[in-house]
């Protein structure tokens, strides 16, 4: 397998009035060519800007540092220009946003919208274009596509919104997908039709999925990588991550599931203004030690391709 | 504390819009002209020097047809415009606020209120300012009667959809659970979070009044007697030869500036101020 | 200590040409004292529109709702506002449910102040003994909503609702806008709360999981509709009807169709979607039918 996407200590920043929020902290991350790689973390960890920062989808008037280096296919993302970042948004790495409510124009028709982002990097005739859209609307499994193609998106329901904005995606047969909570607000039997209509389309691609749901992920991914205020803290295949939880906030997580008996993990997560010395997470962890108070743990091989950020493990 | 403390807030985040700052700036300098008229002023705006003097040292604005000094004329303009648009503004805003708050929280009185507000915001404004004053004897309290009975609709129509809004959200229903009477949640729930919108809207309210304060005296519909903006540019238009010689330059075009700078800075007060009210009109991005 | 008959409520929508969208159609069910009834469904089934209705939030087109003997929908305004402080709602979004503009301090004591009966002093002290119970800490009074985390936000809402020691609670999903690690948090504390308390709870949400972890029975909502009832265990371990199956294990059920398709169909409202759907299903709405104790399922397959 080859690498398609390597992240190498990533850092985005975001000056504010209160201080410098600190979304994304020196992570280091790869994903392989037809690999899916999960990125799971709650709220405010960083998690969604990571996603953003690959692509840089940014507020042009946003305060941003972005720091580190994005190597896709041998290029660097972040020494290209916006002129030349343009050419890779949507074309070579397509982003599915949380949220289709929002993201669909409500004035245009849905056909109309895959339509413009195909011809936005394909040179293709209006007539031919919607074609496409079209059939990419087949593709992610809209019944009677050519009559849905003409509506607008409020006569869509929530799941054929979100296959719309997948098969807009779609449109320009990009390498690598990226999906920011791409099930979040479905209902389970919507999220599983949703989750299987992915898995199908991303065969041949890669894919960074971004979510907060372990179960949805499990479905999708291949490996797991765990954010924590602003870090990754954990890294290993999909099984592993699940059966042998090695970090005490994966742990911990993975036990506050309601089908894990709902044993939450105590406090809350820490700003991003104001993050705690030494180990992030060593407020709500039952297993701290002074030292963890103090040093800032590294990520390290255990094993078998599977990484932590904690200092239990630590042999040295 | 907690009070010193918000404003503190609201002023941090006020200070970021470079145009508020300009705004309130140019708006200061007005309302100072206007609080300390008598000191600043260099003479009574009614006192009669020689006529038609050019600037110099002892007029720099020089005298108008009767002999009066235009620099105190305008100084004490401020005082007459800026006079109007904060009462019309506050008492259409209270008048506005007070229908707003019932028609929007008690659906059949809202009803029949809208459809009045409905007839006098369909007639266009400023022919109906027009046609009224004409009728009524030109004083500065007609006029201020006019604006206030022609702003009170859009202020209760603004009010009113916002409390449309307000009044399904969770935290008044959940107001109502604990038993808590009509006349109270809409004064201690509803009424502070219209607030913000509505000192958005007096601005606006205040800057449309000097606008059309200005206009009627321009046409000489405004108070005679009265030393408004609006009354200099018309006593200089209705001149003889005020376009032929260089007149217009320091008898109509400082006064046609001062409105000019207070619509303006009103204008970017307001802009400035509904920014920080309206999340949605703020670019930045959601972290 | 709950006993709902027959429920309906329909919107209207259009002007010209009136449409009505069954939101709640028939719905009935008890709720014994001291019990947590969960009510599962997914979105747009009418569960919040059943938790608004029991509590005269919003006002029902047909039925009979009677609360402690009490009937309800028979009580005049000033009546009802007398029985109010019995019955409180948890909402979804712990943020949108507090005023922007006050403390969270002011927040809590504001039932208590409207009750009256007690001075300044004794409403401070009631209001710190509240924010202990939801273990928040004494700062926290002086904060604004926004300053605060939405899993302290919904134990502000907690302690609120508490203030007035009601005896029944509607929460209405209220863990689903928060962190999965602190819904476990929120989740603990309204359970142990409720035990000590004795509180009898309606549970509302649409993750069966969280549900089973809270409640004692389960009704299961469809489209405006009780598909199933009966105890926890029972839903889970013998679910009879289709579509409860599909909430329990949704990787086996692959499409069901949209909400819209569903207005106008008679018959049973699944039958679109189920699998097991037969000629009759689409002509005749099944009844409910106790097929154990105290189980009960409204579908033709299992009868």
């Amino acid at each position: 397998m080859t690498t398609l996407l390597e992240i190498t200590s990533l850092k985005t920043w975001f000056p504010t009035r209160d201080g410098i929020v600190k979304a994304v902290n020196a992570v280091d991350l790869k994903i392989e060519e037809k690999e899916k790689l999960g990125l799971i973390g709650e709220t405010g960890s960083g998690k969604s800007i990571l996603g953003m920062s690959i692509i840089r989808l940014f507020h042009s008037s946003a305060k941003i540092n972005i720091e580190g280096k994005i190597v896709y296919k041998g290029k660097d993302l972040l020494r290209l220009s916006e002129e030349e970042i343009r050419k890779i948004r949507g074309k070579e790495i397509a982003m599915i946003l949380q949220n289709p409510a929002t993201s669909l124009n409500p004035v245009l028709k849905v056909g109309d919208q895959i339509a413009e982002a195909i011809q936005l990097h394909q040179r293709l005739a209006k007539r031919a274009a919607s074609e496409k859209a079209v059939e990419m609307l087949e593709a992610v499994k809209i019944p009677a596509p050519d009559k849905m193609a003409n509506k607008y998106p409020h006569e869509f329901s929530g799941g054929m919104k979100e296959r719309a904005m997948i098969a807009m995606a779609l449109a320009c047969d990009p390498s690598l997908i990226i999906a920011d909570e791409p099930t979040k607000g479905l209902d389970v039997t919507i999220k599983m039709q949703v989750v299987k209509l992915l898995r199908e389309v991303t065969k041949q691609r890669s894919m960074l999925f971004i979510t907060h749901d372990l179960g949805v992920a499990a479905e999708v991914c291949d490996n797991i990588a765990v954010m924590y205020a602003g870090e990754l803290v954990e890294y290993a295949k999909t099984e592993d991550i699940f059966k042998n939880p090695l970090h005490p906030y994966t742990q911990g997580f993975l036990n506050s599931l309601p089908e894990r008996g709902l044993k939450p993990i105590r406090g809350m997560s820490p700003s991003l203004i104001n993050l705690p010395d030494g180990c992030r997470f060593h407020p709500r962890c039952d297993y701290a030690t002074g030292i963890c108070k103090t040093r800032h743990p590294e990520m390290a091989e255990i094993g078998n391709g599977h990484f932590v950020r904690c200092l239990l493990y630590d042999r040295s | 504390m907690t009070e010193i403390k918000d404003l503190n807030r609201f002023w941090n985040a006020y200070k970021e819009s470079r145009l508020g700052l300009i705004g309130l700036a140019i708006l200061l300098f007005f309302v100072t002209l206007a609080v300390f008229a008598p000191y600043i002023a260099p003479y009574d705006p009614h006192e009669m020097f020689k006529p038609m003097e050019h600037p110099g040292s002892d007029h720099l604005l020089g005298t108008n047809d009767i002999g009066q000094d235009i620099l105190s004329e305008l100084i004490y303009g401020a005082r007459v415009s800026l006079f109007i648009a904060f009462f019309v503004s506050v008492v259409s805003g209270i008048i506005g606020t007070a229908f707003g708050l019932l028609s929007g929280y008690f659906e059949m009185f809202g009803f029949f209120l809208m459809r009045i507000v409905d007839a006098f915001l369909a007639i266009p404004r400023l022919p109906l300012i027009i046609v009224i004053a004409a009728f009524m004897r030109p004083s500065i309290w007609n006029l201020i009667f006019i604006f206030i009975i022609l702003g009170w609709p859009i202020t209760t129509r603004i009010i009113r959809s916002e409390v449309l809004s307000l009044r399904t959200r969770n935290y008044v229903e959940a107001a109502r659970m604990v038993g808590a009477p009509d006349t109270y949640i809409l004064m201690k729930h509803i009424l502070p979070n219209v607030f913000p919108l509505l000192v958005v809207r007096l601005i606006i309210e205040a800057s449309h009044v000097i606008i059309a304060e200005s206009s009627l005296s321009f046409l000489g519909l405004g108070d005679p007697t009265a030393k408004s903006w609006g009354m200099i540019l018309h006593y200089a238009f209705v001149y003889p030869t005020i376009f032929i010689s260089d007149l217009w330059m320091w008898w109509m075009l400082p006064a046609g500036l001062c409105i000019t700078f207070t619509i303006l800075s009103l204008t970017f007060i307001g802009y400035a101020l509904e920014e920080l009210v309206n999340p949605r009109l703020r670019g930045m991005t959601r972290i | 200590m709950i006993e709902v008959k027959d429920l309906r409520k329909y919107f209207s929508s259009g002007i010209l040409k009136k449409q009505y969208i069954k939101a709640v159609d028939g719905v009935s069910f008890q709720i014994e004292r001291g019990e947590t009834l969960g009510l599962v469904g997914e979105s747009g089934c009418g569960k919040t529109t059943v938790g608004k209705l029991l509590l005269r939030l919003i006002e029902p087109t047909s039925g009979k709702i009677s609360f402690d003997g009490i009937d309800l929908l028979q009580l005049k305004k000033k009546e009802l506002r007398k029985v109010r402080p019995r019955m409180q709602m948890i909402f979804q979004d712990p943020e949108a449910s507090l005023n922007p503009g006050m403390k969270v301090g002011d927040s809590i004591a504001e039932p208590l102040k409207l009750q009256g009966g007690l001075n300044k002093r004794e409403i401070k002290n009631k209001v710190s003994e509240l924010i202990e119970t939801v273990g928040l800490n004494p700062e926290h009074v002086n904060r604004y909503p926004y300053q605060l985390s939405g899993g302290q936000n919904q134990r502000v809402v907690l302690a609120r609702v508490l203030a007035l020691n009601p005896d029944f609670i509607v929460a209405d999903e209220p863990t689903s806008s928060l962190d999965v690690s602190v819904q476990a948090q929120i989740l603990n504390l309204i359970r142990d709360l409720k035990r000590e308390l004795h509180l009898t709870l309606l549970f509302i949400s649409h993750d069966l999981e969280v549900v089973r972890h809270m409640s004692d029975r389960i009704a299961v909502m469809y489209h405006g509709k009780i598909v199933e009832i009966g105890n926890a265990k029972d839903i889970f371990n013998d679910a009879r009807h289709p579509y409860t199956n599909t909430l329990i294990s949704p990787a086996s059920i692959v499409d069901i169709k949209t909400t819209s398709d569903y207005h106008g169909v008679s018959g049973c409202v699944f039958y679109p979607g189920c699998p097991f759907a037969a000629e009759i299903c689409s002509k005749k709405e099944p009844e409910m039918v106790e097929i154990g104790s105290g189980h009960w399922v409204a579908c033709y397959y299992i009868s």
